[in-house]
Order: structure tokens, then sequence, then C-alpha cells
């Protein structure tokens, strides 16, 4: 029992670095908004929030009023692919 | 100036509009994190630093301190109330907090701690003044050799108090002094570690590598845990407490007031020292020490008043000498070099408006603490209930992008993730990530007052030891040094006897 929930956690861990890592990566490239959006799933995603819709539409509503609150503080985000301005 | 008039200097600034705000956001965030699972007041601080940098330093200061103070008043509200401590110097609150909460009592276990943690507060703002001068006085005459031994003898006793190893820590604290080394040469301007990265030459930055040990490494070890906390159904009621109540709370809240804000001087002290001592000198000297573990108000007094007395006292040394005694005191030292201040006995002389608008701001944080965890407690007590995987992805994502944005450059956010596995790894392995962090930032001070000494004796190493106070401090550490080593040898000498 015990063994199976290290390996749970181990794969979970994992991952969540992971996805850090390779949104480090490809930040620039893809930019802030699409990238975050990705990000942001797989981690909603891997501490247990199941139902898809949900997913992305919390995802979404965090990415894009993090983008607008941070901006109007004056941090600019990599733009990427995407541009909303 | 003198004593009063700072004081009234200290108000004129720390009431001007945007720093009471700062001041007022500083202590919410703490009081919030201090609550919420998943991230303590390292970590917050962490985060937030990069927001502080265009703000001026003393507001800047004024919200870091806000925070830290902030959330040993959160951190009991849910020792309390979920038997989880928020921060690590809560912890012993739970053992009677939660029993008294159990017994119908939290409404008093709460007021208490309130209360106690504001006499404590306010006391050890006090006793601050007075100590502060005389000893950045004394420390005008420091020369760089007694600078050098004094940073020796605070990272010895640092790892001499470290709550698990102290081989452990030392350990952390060589890796920290390693890790500070990375980029150009102090004196030389060599570079040096940086294995042909050109986003190593300015060294690792101190906020991605606090950012991931303290935020992301934290939360990692929180993705372990059970992501539902249970919480105590209790009606909070009688929040004022009684007369016997303060009665009984009256010794406590005094002892520990001065138990915390001495043992917050020292380094590798702070709240969380301050609050085990405080608790196992009450049941010491109670005259009912069976109750202690079983919902006893001391319990709670003491401890509660003890680990913000500590909170404090920390700064003494940090304000007086320029060495920061503990982590979070670090993070306002880093805090400070980062906005271009030199903290050290100069502080006073050269920027009084930090040094005394930061000491009124406490105790003007401390009263806005008071109303906003006593009226307001329901409202604290609705926030635990937020579930923590909601939180998780955000404070991941909080640190992503403060990372960011102190170069506006992924390299940051690659070192602090880094930081982060390292931290969780070290955390797994039991080993400390405070002596390191304290390293990393005392390290570069260290090499300089060393170098500069020894330019000044022509490379001979007996410098050290020929001036008194330098002496003595070595001495000292060499000494400590020397018992830890001595009752590690008996331990494993025990060991194998059985």
């Amino acid at each position: 029992m015990k063994d199976k929930q290290n390996q749970i956690n181990f794969i979970k861990i994992g991952l969540v670095s992971a996805s850090l890592f390779v949104y480090a990566l490809v930040l620039n490239r893809l930019g802030y908004l699409i990238a975050t959006f990705l990000l942001l799933t797989v981690l909603f995603r891997s501490v247990g929030l199941k139902r898809w819709s949900s997913l992305i539409i919390i995802s979404a509503l965090t990415v894009l009023v993090t983008y607008f609150v941070f901006t109007s503080l004056g941090l600019r985000f990599p733009e990427g692919i995407l541009k909303l301005r | 100036m003198d004593i009063f008039a700072g004081i009234l200097y200290g108000f004129k600034i720390s009431l001007q509009h945007l720093n009471l705000f700062y001041c007022f956001i500083g202590v919410f965030v703490g009081t919030l994190v201090g609550v919420l699972p998943g991230i303590g007041p390292t970590g917050a601080m962490a985060i937030l630093l990069p927001l502080t940098f265009g703000l001026k330093p003393t507001t800047a200061i004024i919200m870091l301190a806000g925070i830290y103070y902030g959330a040993m008043y959160g951190g009991s509200t849910t020792s309390i109330l979920v038997n989880i401590p928020g921060e690590p110097s809560s912890v012993v609150t739970c053992l009677d907090g939660y029993q008294m909460a159990k017994k119908g009592r939290a409404g008093p276990a709460l007021g208490i701690s309130a209360f106690g943690s504001f006499i404590g507060g306010t006391f050890s703002l006090v006793v601050l003044i007075f100590l502060v001068f005389p000893l950045a006085q004394a420390a005008l005459k420091f020369g760089p050799p007694e600078y050098f031994s004094l940073i020796c003898m605070s990272m010895t006793l640092l790892s001499y108090l470290a709550k698990g190893s102290v081989i452990k820590a030392i350990v952390m604290v060589i890796f920290g002094l390693m890790l500070s080394t990375v980029g150009l040469d102090l004196v030389s301007g060599m570079p040096r570690f940086v294995f042909g990265s050109p986003s190593l030459l300015d060294g690792i930055g101190f906020v991605p590598l606090a950012m991931g040990l303290f935020g992301i490494s934290e939360v990692l070890m929180n993705i372990e845990g059970p992501l539902e906390r249970m919480i105590l159904k209790t009606k909070i009621k009688n929040i004022l407490p009684n007369l016997e109540d303060w009665k009984r709370s009256i010794g406590p809240i005094i002892r520990g007031s001065v138990i915390g804000f001495f043992l917050g001087v020292l380094p590798g002290g702070g709240g969380v020292i301050s609050s085990f001592v405080s608790y196992a000198a009450e049941k010491r000297i109670s005259k009912h020490p069976k109750e202690f573990g079983q919902g006893a108000i001391e319990g709670v007094a003491g401890p509660e008043t003890a680990n913000n007395a500590g909170a404090g006292g920390a700064f003494v040394p940090l304000l007086a000498l320029g060495i920061p005694p503990n982590v979070v005191m670090a993070f306002l030292m880093g805090a400070l070099i980062i906005h271009g201040v030199a903290p050290g006995p100069t502080l006073i002389s050269q920027h009084p408006e930090i040094f005394w608008g930061v000491i009124a701001s406490m105790y003007l944080g401390n009263i806005m603490l008071l109303l906003l965890n006593l009226p307001l407690i329901g409202l604290w007590v609705k926030l635990l209930k937020i579930p923590y995987r909601i939180l998780m992805p955000l404070i991941l994502l909080f640190c992503v992008i403060g990372a960011y944005s102190i170069n506006n450059s992924v390299a940051d956010v690659i070192i602090m993730i880094i930081c982060g596995i390292v931290g969780y790894i070290l955390r797994k392995f039991d080993y400390e990530e405070a002596p390191l962090v304290m390293a990393f930032i005392l390290g570069p001070l260290l090499e300089t007052a060393f170098r500069q000494s020894l330019i000044m004796s022509d490379g001979k190493f007996s410098i050290f030891l020929k001036r008194p106070i330098s002496g003595v401090a070595l001495v000292i550490s060499a000494m400590l040094l020397i018992s830890s080593g001595f009752s590690y040898y008996r331990k494993a000498k025990m060991k194998v006897k059985e």
C-alpha cells in the first residue's frame, strides 16, 4: 500500500517538475498565454481536477487574469506566436 | 538623533499613505500565508521579493517584515483549529491549542494567542531600540577581521542550533558557501565556476535560489501530503479571554516575551526555538504540569508570545551588525542589498528613514494584526477551507512569474526550477535549506572580509587571533564545533555498546 502511494507521489512530482522544465524551455517560443495555459492544465490535472471542461475553463481564466493584472503592473511577458495587442 | 526624536520621525515615515498601505498589504499577506496551506512566510517573501524592486527600500522592507510577523499570527490559527502548524514557529501551539479547541475553547485560545503575540511583539520592539544603538556603536569600530570571525561564529551557531543533525547543517552551510562563489571574483573580477554560461557570470541570483528552495520545493513536498484538511467543527465564541484565562496567561506572556527576544537575537534562533523553549519552561514551572498537552492555556500563551518576541529580537543583529541571524532576516538583507543599501552599523546614521520607519511600522503592523485577527477571525477560518489543489498550481505560477520578472529572462526561471527540485530532494533526506540560504547570502561578506583582512596583514593568518574580539569569536566557534563533535562521538559510542 505504502509502496504504491510512494510510486504515485513519485510520478506526480516527476510530472510537475518535468512540466515546469518544459515550460521554461518553450516559454519564449510559444509566448506566455499558450505556454502557461498548457502548464496550468497539466498542473491542475495532476492535483486531481478531473473534468476536462472545468480544467480548460479554470486554466484559461487564470492565464487571462494573471496576464492582464501583471501587464498592468508593468511586467512584460514573452509574446510568442499569439499576440493579444 | 536621540531615541525619542527617532521614534517620532519613524512614525512620520510609516504613517505616509504609501507605507501604511504596504504595511497593511504585508501583514495581510502574512496572515494569509500563515493560514493557507502549502506556503510559508519564507516562500511568500521569496515570491513577493521581485514585486518590491520598484518600491523604495523603506517601503519594501516594511512590507516584507509585515509578512514575517503577520504569518506568526496566522500560523497560530491553523495550529489551533486544524492541528497543522501554518508555519514552523507555531508547531508547539498545536499541542495545547488544538486540545483547547476540541474542548470548545477555540475562542480563548485564538484570543490569547493574538494578545500574547501583540504583547510579545511590542515588548521586543522596545527592547530592540535600546539594544541596537550600543551594539551598532561598538560595531562601528569593527574591521574586516572582526567581521570575518563574527560571520564564522554566526554560521557555526546556526549549525549548532539546527533542528536536525549538526553535520547535515554544516554540509548545507558549505554547499551554500560554494554556490555563493559562482560568478565574477569579488576582488580580481575573474569568472569562477561559470562553465562558459553567460547567465552564470553575475552569479546565481538570490531571488531565484530562494524561490526555488522555499517556494517550489515546499509545493512539491505538499503534493505528497493529503489534499484535504480536517477542520474542527466548533463554534468560535468568547474570543476575549476571561479573567481566569488572563490570570493564568500573564506569567507565561511575560516570560515568553523575555525568552523569545533573547533567543531571537542568536543566530539560528528566531521564532522556532523561542516557542519551544518557552513551552518547555512553562511546563517545568507550572503547578499543574499534567494539564499540558490536554489544553492548558499557558501552553498557548507562552510560545505564541515568544515567537513574536523572537521575531523582533532577530532584527537586532541585522540592524546593528548587518549579519542576519535567520533566513527571514537574510531575505530582508537580500532586499536591502538589491536596493543598494548596505546593511550594517552605518545603516542607522546613513539611512535613518529605513531604521526608524521600519521599527515604527512594526508597532503599527502589530496593531493592524490585532484588529485583523480578532474581529475578522471568521473570515480566516473560511479561508482554511480552500482546497489545496486549487492553490498549488497558482503558487507555482506565481513563482514562475516572479522569477521571470527579475530580468525578463528564462534563465532565472530555470535556475529557480533546478533549485526547487534540489530543495525537494534535500528535504526528503532531512537536510534543512535554511543554513544553505544563510551561507549563500553571508558568503560574499565572509569572502570579502577574509581577503581584506589578509591584505591588511600581508597574508598572515594570525591577524584573526591577535585582535581580541575576532579571536574570542573564533575560539567560541571552535568550542561549539568541538562540543558538538563530542556529543556526536558519545552518541555513536552508545550505539556501538547497545
